[in-house]
């Protein structure tokens, strides 16, 4: 029942989170330029051989700004408007089509036709040329890509799930418009000159990059089964990444990055100066610090590593498309129903969600890739396996899409996260989490344990060629002693694999915060967020993080060196 | 000691000249700076010291508008600046150095980073990463190359770096013109919109950039420019799938003014001669294996020269290389000075210090050479001998010193290349004489017809897409397409029969990215073989065009 109130909240506050501006699709003129052509070319290719049994179009138009700031200077600052389509052509059949990845081939992922289009706004002949012409190209592509299809599955091995490479969406009718964001660039820009500039003579600091950037438009699809939509999107992102290398091949790194969806909710200047000023600080304590021992001890996710150990560990193991591709290790294909992680834990993919408590999150959108409307999932409940994440590629068990379809413009969608909720039956203040993880330290007893305090990356081994464990790249970690003095350490790596370390789950805080990220995968970049609570490990593997074989510069960085301005 | 006491005297007097001789701006006074800084600290124990730096920024400014079957595809709202660095840095001695060696099989190049801060620390920072970086690959490539000298019984005593006299050009920047984008935009559409009427046109683009480079440049020995390079064009673009079949492209680049000026009427006859060119193309037929004359429109003879002769002049010293014995980056000609290479129709000038040329900016204008030595006119080709070779501070074989032609790109450290490449006929001939000539000719060889290529199937080009075939008989003429040229060879430069009154400026990018002009009349060769190119006609489209 709580898990319910809570998916209903979060719908409130999704809802809440943008303005209904609803709009009658069929009058937008882009959505009848593309359903026109679609209607007219479909007709002639469905009858081709092999028929072209899908067609769907997505037109994107696109305002961009980029804007990089480094040691006082600007680096580049650009505003662009694209217009891109994308067309993909499915030839064959659902069953078996052009899409599907290829056993024998290493060229064996499929790639919709992608182009940049003319304007349609004073005269729509450009635009048919242009639609026409990418109509043909994607069909014929299809048609070739079919035949490879058709030879792989006569001379490769029988794959394990034989679901079809596709299921049909449902027929979708939506249109959403906002008025488009503004920032005040000059003002973001001087900002970013000072703070690049408070960098300059801290000998630790060898690189560093300030970043403003809002890609914001529409997004345009019509396909075959007579879905007709257009959604807006709006992403901003206002940060800074410092870069360092100790004397033994290290490298260091410290940055923080808001997302926003308005002005407003950038940080003030004060505000972002000070976490500038904390990132120089705890790189300074980084370059200084010991390294870190290979030692599986008891430790502390911070929430934000949390979420990001959950978005690389779990979740891509449950994206749908891995579990009938005979190349991935498919960790989680057969435990539908059985416990897979500790039983305090709750799991929900929900790219409804515009905000949480207040943080814009990235991974928010209405209708997916593949004009599939969003929805939550819940992938764990209460530590069991309840669902996978779904596109348009059906599974066995698991039949049709549930709004995962996702991809970075020109690529083929695949199953992929939205935003990643964890949350915790129980809970307790983050103090008392940090209590427990001392007496559990002097339990075990360990010389220490570990504060993970953030997390960048690192990499998830899902294929089967190689073992189905993890390497996450911690970015600041912690010692903590059984009488509670803390240390910084540096050339922490965590390993280990899913099915063991999300057991170790004790306890969790009720300090749930956002991560928002880019995640990247055969699909391309995709924006996401995931949310977390800091939560108790029984036991957490640390090795030593690989060291780059170049030294340092010989030389410090020169305004390091002269100590000065000029 | 007395000596001693007044070189040291002459050499502090000479460095404060050299500073106050810099342009007073963060380029020159952050060049300058890391320059002086690296070249008194920079040192690995058991490595040999750098002993020469040259830094280069280019600061780009571009605007460009795009646009398709007359809408716009692409626009920005801003001007786009970035700035990029360059470093070139030399380990060991000016006898014996770091230089001149290829680490791999592939890779000569400086340095480089591309987008750096426009500010004074921003910029001594990425040049201090770059000379950081430079020096550690430097010190390896000294320590390899002397390995493979003493391998290869490499006893040669001339110094691998010369000694040559400095000098400078300094003027203002040109400020980058305030974007007319509004008539960018109007007039982007209006010149592909031309294509909307033409039915079996798949596209018809346009792009119209507006584009410069500030180039700051500044070697250890006091060496410096400092100019605006202007490289502001319009591309005009068709697609199409013609009678036959074949899905064929034909473009067009035409350079801007320096001024960066658009003239509509201008532009629009440029247009108007692409889409003439695509009504060619769309009605041309596949050519029958052919040997005989044939005439070289002047883009077409811009092509010719370029192929085999220009790109035979370059890197005239090869580099040393553990990967591979033979350097395939050094020209075939630099060990064929005073013999004979052309008929003796035109002469061959490289012109360096040529700016414009009919009122378009050239390419190769280099005012101080990229080891800040002064260039020099060269004659290249006279009496249908090679006369004279680009030279750099490293010197050939044949121990000349520089001509002031080392020439870097991202793509390269500095070496030997031409600039402004100028073929002047002797007895230029008009258009209707040229073919008057190629007529005669074809007549004298019994031949039923000859070629007209506009032209020459150059660097990853592998097909002429567009020529003419002209009847002996009547004069009558046929487009052709889908011409391959048999085996091309220097042997054609001796057969060059005439050269014509027209000319055109053709700018190229050598394998190493560095740009230059070329200057070429219309020529008559009086040999080449043609066949068909392989190319196979695409499936009809599966609906018709809207």
């Amino acid at each position: 029942m709580k898990q319910v109130l809570l998916i209903c909240f979060f719908l409130f506050s999704a809802l809440a989170g943008q303005a209904q501006n609803l709009c009658e699709v069929n009058d937008q003129r882009p959505v009848q330029l593309l359903a026109e052509e679609l209607t007219r070319s479909f007709k002639v290719l469905k009858k081709q051989k092999p028929p072209i049994y899908y067609l769907s179009y997505t037109y994107t138009e696109t305002d961009s700004q980029q804007l990089e700031v480094a040691e006082g200077g600007v680096v580049q600052e650009q505003q662009r408007q694209t217009n891109t389509l994308q067309v993909m052509a499915r030839a064959g059949s659902p069953k078996m089509d052009n899409t599907r990845t290829l056993k024998l081939d290493a060229d064996n992922f499929y790639v919709p036709f992608y182009m940049m289009m003319p304007a349609w706004s004073e005269g729509d002949g450009a635009f048919k040329t242009a639609l026409w012409r990418a109509t043909q190209t994607a069909a014929e592509r299809a048609q070739e890509d079919f035949s490879r299809v058709q030879i792989d599955s006569i001379t490769s091995s029988k794959r394990a799930d034989d679901s079809a490479d596709f299921v049909f969406p449902p027929k979708s009718l939506y249109c959403r418009e906002e008025a488009p964001v503004s920032f005040d660039r000059e003002r973001i820009k001087k900002m970013l000159v000072k703070a690049s500039a408070r960098v300059q003579g801290k000998p630790f600091v060898l690189y560093s990059t300030f970043v403003f950037s809002v890609k914001q438009g529409s997004r345009y699809f019509v396909d075959s089964v007579g879905s007709r939509l257009k959604t807006p999107f709006v992403y901003v992102r206002l940060g800074y990444q410092l870069y360092g290398r100790t004397a033994d091949g290290l490298d260091l790194t410290r940055g923080e990055f808001y997302d926003v969806l308005k002005e407003s909710e950038l940080p003030s200047e004060d505000a972002f100066l000070a976490a500038v000023e904390k990132s120089i600080q705890e790189m300074q304590v980084l370059s200084q610090a010991p390294e870190a021992e290979p030692m599986t001890a008891p430790a502390i996710l911070k929430n934000r590593a949390m979420a990001v150990f959950v978005h690389e560990v779990l979740g891509h193991r449950v994206e749908g498309h891995r579990q009938k591709d005979d190349s991935f290790g498919k960790t989680f294909t057969d435990k539908v129903g059985q416990p897979v992680v500790s039983p305090i834990l709750t799991i929900v993919d929900d790219p409804t969600l515009a905000y949480f408590d207040g943080t814009p999150l990235r991974g928010f959108y209405e209708y997916d890739d593949e004009g599939v409307k969003s929805r939550p999932v819940t992938i764990v409940q209460d530590g069991v396996l309840k669902n996978f994440l779904m596109s348009s590629s059906p599974i066995h068990g698991f039949g049709s899409s549930n709004g995962h379809g996702r991809s970075q413009e020109g690529r083929r969608s695949v199953a992929r996260m939205g935003n990643t909720r964890v949350m915790a039956s129980q809970t307790v203040p983050y103090e008392k989490l940090e209590e427990m993880l001392l007496a559990e330290i002097k339990r075990q007893g360990k010389p220490y344990g570990f504060i993970i305090e953030d997390l960048s990356g690192g990499f998830t081994q899902t294929s089967t060629y190689g073992p189905q464990a993890f390497k996450l790249e911690p970015t600041l970690v912690y010692r903590i002693y059984p009488d509670g003095r803390k240390e910084a350490v540096r050339g922490a790596d965590m390993v280990g694999t899913p099915l063991v370390s999300f057991n170790k789950v004790l306890a969790a805080a009720d300090d749930d915060a956002v991560f928002n990220g880019s995640c990247g995968a055969e699909s391309g970049w995709v924006p996401v967020s995931a949310i977390a609570p800091s939560v108790l490990l029984e036991a957490l593997e640390i090795e030593k993080t690989g060291k780059s074989s170049f030294k340092p510069p010989v030389l410090l960085p020169p305004s390091a060196d002269e100590k000065g301005g000029k | 000691m007395k000596k001693i006491f007044l070189l040291a005297v002459a050499a502090l007097c000479w460095l404060p000249l050299q500073a106050a001789n810099l342009p007073d701006n963060i380029y020159f006074r952050a060049m300058k700076d890391e320059m002086d800084r690296s070249l008194s600290k920079l040192r690995v124990e058991g490595s040999p010291k750098p002993y020469y730096l040259a830094y280069q920024l280019g600061f780009d400014h571009y605007y460009c508008t795009d646009a398709s079957l007359g809408e716009l595809t692409d626009g920005k709202d801003a001007v786009a600046d970035t700035l990029s660095a360059t470093a070139v840095v030399a380990a060991g001695t000016p006898q014996n150095d770091s230089m001149g060696f290829r680490n791999d099989r592939f890779s000569y190049a400086p340095q480089k980073r591309y987008a750096i801060p426009n500010s004074y620390w921003g910029i001594r920072h990425a040049l201090w990463s770059l000379t950081d970086d430079g020096y550690i690959e430097a010190a390896d490539s000294y320590e390899k190359k002397q390995t493979y000298k003493r391998q290869k019984n490499i006893t040669d005593k001339q110094p691998d770096f010369t000694r040559a006299k400095q000098t400078s050009f300094v003027e203002p920047v040109s400020p980058f013109p305030v974007v007319p984008a509004a008539q960018m935009q109007q007039l982007a559409k209006i010149l592909s919109a031309k294509g909307k009427a033409v039915d079996y046109l798949e596209d018809f683009s346009v792009r119209i950039c507006l584009s410069q480079q500030d180039i700051y440049y500044l070697n250890s020995d006091g060496g410096h420019y400092q100019f605006t390079r202007p490289d502001s064009f319009v591309l005009v673009q068709a697609d199409l799938r013609n009678r036959e079949g074949y899905k064929e492209t034909i473009s067009r680049r035409i350079t801007l003014p320096a001024d960066h000026s658009l003239d509509p009427a201008d532009l629009q006859a440029e247009t108007d001669q692409v889409l003439q060119a695509a009504q060619q193309l769309f009605e041309a037929q596949k050519p029958e294996p052919y040997l005989g004359p044939v005439l070289l429109t002047p883009r077409g003879a811009a092509d010719f020269l370029n192929e085999l002769l220009v790109k035979n002049v370059r890197n005239v010293r090869p580099l040393f290389s553990a990967q591979a014995e033979n350097d395939d980056s050094a020209g075939s000609f630099r060990t064929k000075t005073g013999m004979r290479v052309m008929s003796n129709v035109a002469d061959v000038y490289d012109k360096p210090l040529l700016r414009h040329y009919k009122g378009k900016p050239l390419a190769g204008f280099m005012p101080v050479d990229d080891e800040g030595v002064a260039p020099e006119e060269l004659t290249v080709v006279s009496a249908g001998r090679l006369q004279q070779l680009p030279r750099s501070r490293r010197p050939a074989a044949d121990k000349q010193p520089s001509n002031g032609h080392a020439r870097m790109s991202f793509a390269t450290l500095p070496r030997e290349a031409l600039s402004n490449v100028v073929v002047q006929p002797k007895n230029p001939l008009s258009k209707e004489q040229m073919e008057q000539k190629l007529l005669q000719r074809c007549r004298e060889l019994e031949l039923e017809y000859c070629y007209i290529l506009q032209e020459f199937p150059h660097g990853d080009t592998k097909t002429v897409n567009l020529a003419e075939r002209i009847y002996t008989r009547d004069g009558r003429r046929e487009p052709v397409f889908g011409i391959k040229i048999a085996e091309p060879s220097t042997r054609s430069l001796r057969d060059i029969l005439a050269a014509g009154q027209e000319d055109t400026v053709t700018t190229f990018s050598d394998s190493e990215y560095r740009s230059y002009s070329l200057i070429a009349p219309s020529l008559l060769v009086d040999e080449i073989e043609i066949l068909p190119d392989d190319k196979k006609p695409d499936r009809k489209p599966f609906v018709s065009k809207p």
